[in-house]
């Protein structure tokens, strides 16, 4: 059940991460108007109406920016999502399946890393700054338990190849054989789309932070491809954790857009329910409890696998 | 086909809204607005097309706010509220000049003009964008880091009015900071103003629904900086059901459940827990740390959703109290991060309104 699928599937990819974080923002916007006590509906058309505002408003030009790295900063973090998204399978086959399919995943993963420093350092704005170490913190927090989920999920595998985790879960999916794994891919995945309780560097506090100085298009690529690099995370954890395609009766692709569609919504929730993480007190977290969690469930991963 | 015009019609107005000291009530009404018309707040002038000023005008004020107007990218339109009657007119005032394009395509190309003029006329070349380099001092484990200048507020979201925080940072840690206040002085807090106490059947300040509306506000405002807009968006939709001439039905039930989940919520603990501890020879509101007096807002709130306990609220801070937290704020801010610094603020809430003449300590 692996492959690749025909080319011009890649053209299908910036679409449907599109829909899926049009979703996301509109199932945000409508508990926030839940909570404003206004009508939920309009919430569902709400993204629509901020791009045509953004769409409208002039582009800005600050004295003594680094223009190149701040808009190059801003473009880059949908086209990580894109490229990220090249290797997870819909259904059986996926774009590019590569043999090192979850290393690839992970390197356009770090991209947005670069893509927020060059954001934040680019604006000649202190705001902007601050915002830019807040996810270089954040990223040292999340990156090592992040990269230890990975791994246990490509040794219960045996392959580091996306195709061959999904066919290793054809007994059990590696949600039930490694459930903190799983859990800790979760919290990585709003920590790497800086969204929700992680969405600090770019957050309320900082009036906009990473983002602070951003106006119209350059603000609107920025969020657009945040919710599309939420949706992107969202959707590996279906080939990951959530056994891919495999279900009855639907074919594996609407198997998998529906798991998606399923992980997405999670992520809205924990976000429309929690508060922001402070990131000097989520990096002691992150070292000392969850890096010993992965490294544990990797241990009872590899026993297992040795004495399957 | 007008493509830009069709696209403001179906734009949802993102405003910027600054409290002058003396302008609560008009921040109340304007943030009522905002809410109900479902329009957004911005975190920062640079993505709002709205600058929404509330309460008097102020020569020191004024020169601020003209900077953060020429921030604003445009198309942009700029509304003054004094009081809080004339926050609707007047929002839907700055809405029409939005929906002006040849108005707004004049605007911009003035802009343009003027920006290539001072081009032009050539700066200092030596200096990138004719701004002056950051200088260098040790820190506290003995590095030479970059010194940044950042003055915090007046025009800055959920930050209280008038209050402007001159700070020193290396990296993200407050170095330096020194309190000073923008506008005028004279006149009382909003809160326990009679005469602005809300259109109920008992306007005295004591009344338990005013109490909890301020502590709602106050709340309200931690909530956004501790970054839970959902939570925060709940307060102020119940905040302004509370300054309501008649409460509705199931409003109690309603306030007892929103502050039921505040309680509850860890995470929120565990960003607030030991900051800005303050001793026992401070005015009983502000003792304890942040999580001690948010849960002491949350206690006054729930005293107003019981009726039987209501008569056992306490009164709103008074100007001892706002005159205290005000001296406390550098002391406390200083060797913090701005995450816990903004925290720290927004739980002192330092009422700007009620200190009278008082003029701040210079500060750490």
């Amino acid at each position: 059940m692996s492959g690749a699928a025909p080319l011009w599937t890649a053209l299908l990819v910036p679409v449907l991460l599109l829909a899926f974080g049009y979703g996301a923002a509109a199932g945000t916007a409508a508990l926030r108007a839940r909570a404003a006590g206004t009508a939920p509906g309009a919430g569902l058309t709400a993204p629509a109406r901020e791009a045509a505002r953004l769409l409208v408003q002039r582009r800005r030009t600050i004295p003594g920016a680094d223009t190149l790295l701040w808009r190059l900063g801003g473009a880059l973090v949908p086209a990580a999502a894109v490229l990220a998204a090249l290797v997870v399978p819909l259904g059986p086959a996926s774009v590019g399946d590569l043999s090192v399919g979850v290393v690839w995943f992970n390197a356009m993963e770090v991209v947005v890393w670069a893509a927020l420093w060059m954001l934040g350092w680019g604006a000649d704005s202190a705001w902007g700054l601050v915002g830019g170490y807040r996810f270089l913190v954040q990223g040292l927090s999340y990156e090592l338990p992040h990269m230890f989920a990975l791994t246990t999920a490509a040794l219960g595998a045996g392959s580091l190849r996306v195709s061959d985790i999904v066919a290793a879960q054809e007994q059990v999916w590696f949600a039930v054989l490694m459930p903190a794994a799983f859990a800790v891919y979760l919290v990585s995945a709003l920590a790497m789309a800086f969204w929700g309780p992680f969405g600090t560097p770019v957050g309320r506090d900082l009036a906009g932070g990473a983002a602070a100085e951003l106006s119209g298009v350059d603000l609107l690529v920025l969020r657009a491809g945040r919710y599309m690099f939420l949706a992107v995370v969202a959707a590996m954890a279906v080939p990951l954790f959530l056994g891919g395609g495999a279900g009855p009766l639907l074919p594996g692709w609407a198997w998998t857009l529906a798991k998606t569609a399923g992980v997405v919504a999670l992520l809205v929730w924990l976000g429309h329910r929690l508060p922001a993480v402070r990131m000097d007190r989520f990096t002691e977290v992150g070292w000392v409890v969850l890096v010993p969690v992965t490294l544990l469930q990797a241990l009872v991963v590899a026993v297992f696998v040795l004495t399957r | 086909m007008d493509v830009t015009g069709w696209l403001l019609r179906r734009a949802v107005p993102c405003a910027f809204v600054v409290t002058a000291i003396g302008g609560t009530g008009a921040r109340l009404a304007v943030e009522r607005a905002v809410r109900e018309r479902g329009w957004r707040q911005a975190l920062a002038p640079a993505e709002a097309d709205l600058l929404v000023v509330c309460g008097p005008a102020d020569p020191e004020l004024d020169e601020m706010l003209d900077r953060v107007w020429g921030q604003m990218p445009g198309p942009r339109a700029r509304a003054g509220v004094p009081s809080p009657e004339g926050a609707d007119e007047a929002l839907d005032r700055a809405r029409a000049d939005l929906l002006d394009t040849a108005a707004q395509r004049r605007d911009a190309d003035g802009r343009d003009r003027a920006a290539r003029e001072r081009a032009g006329a050539g700066d200092d070349e030596h200096m990138p964008g004719g701004l002056a380099m950051a200088d260098r001092g040790e820190d506290r484990d003995g590095l030479a880091l970059d010194r940044l200048h950042l003055a915090l507020g007046p025009a800055l979201p959920d930050w209280p009015a008038g209050l402007s925080l001159r700070t020193v940072l290396q990296g993200d840690v407050v170095q330096e900071a020194r309190v000073h206040l923008v506008g005028a002085r004279e006149g009382s807090s909003f809160w326990t103003a009679p005469r602005n106490t809300p259109r109920t059947a008992d306007p005295s300040p004591e009344h338990p629904r005013t109490t909890a509306a301020a502590a709602l506000d106050a709340a309200q405002r931690l909530l956004f900086v501790a970054g839970w807009p959902a939570a925060a968006l709940a307060g102020r939709r119940l905040r302004d059901a509370l300054l309501e001439p008649e409460a509705g039905p199931g409003l109690g039930a309603e306030l007892r459940r929103w502050a039921r989940g505040v309680r509850r919520s860890r995470l929120l603990r565990w960003a607030t827990d030991g900051l800005g501890a303050v001793g026992d020879r401070a005015p009983e509101e502000l003792r304890g740390d942040a999580t001690d007096r948010w849960s002491r807002w949350l206690d006054r709130i729930e005293a107003a959703a019981e009726p039987g306990r209501s008569a056992s609220a306490p009164a709103p801070a008074g100007s001892g109290t706002a005159r205290a937290a005000l001296d406390l704020v550098p002391e406390l801010v200083v060797g913090r991060e701005l995450a816990a610094a903004r925290l720290i603020v927004a739980s002192l809430d330092p009422d700007t309104e009620a200190v009278g003449a008082h003029t701040p300590e210079r500060g750490a």
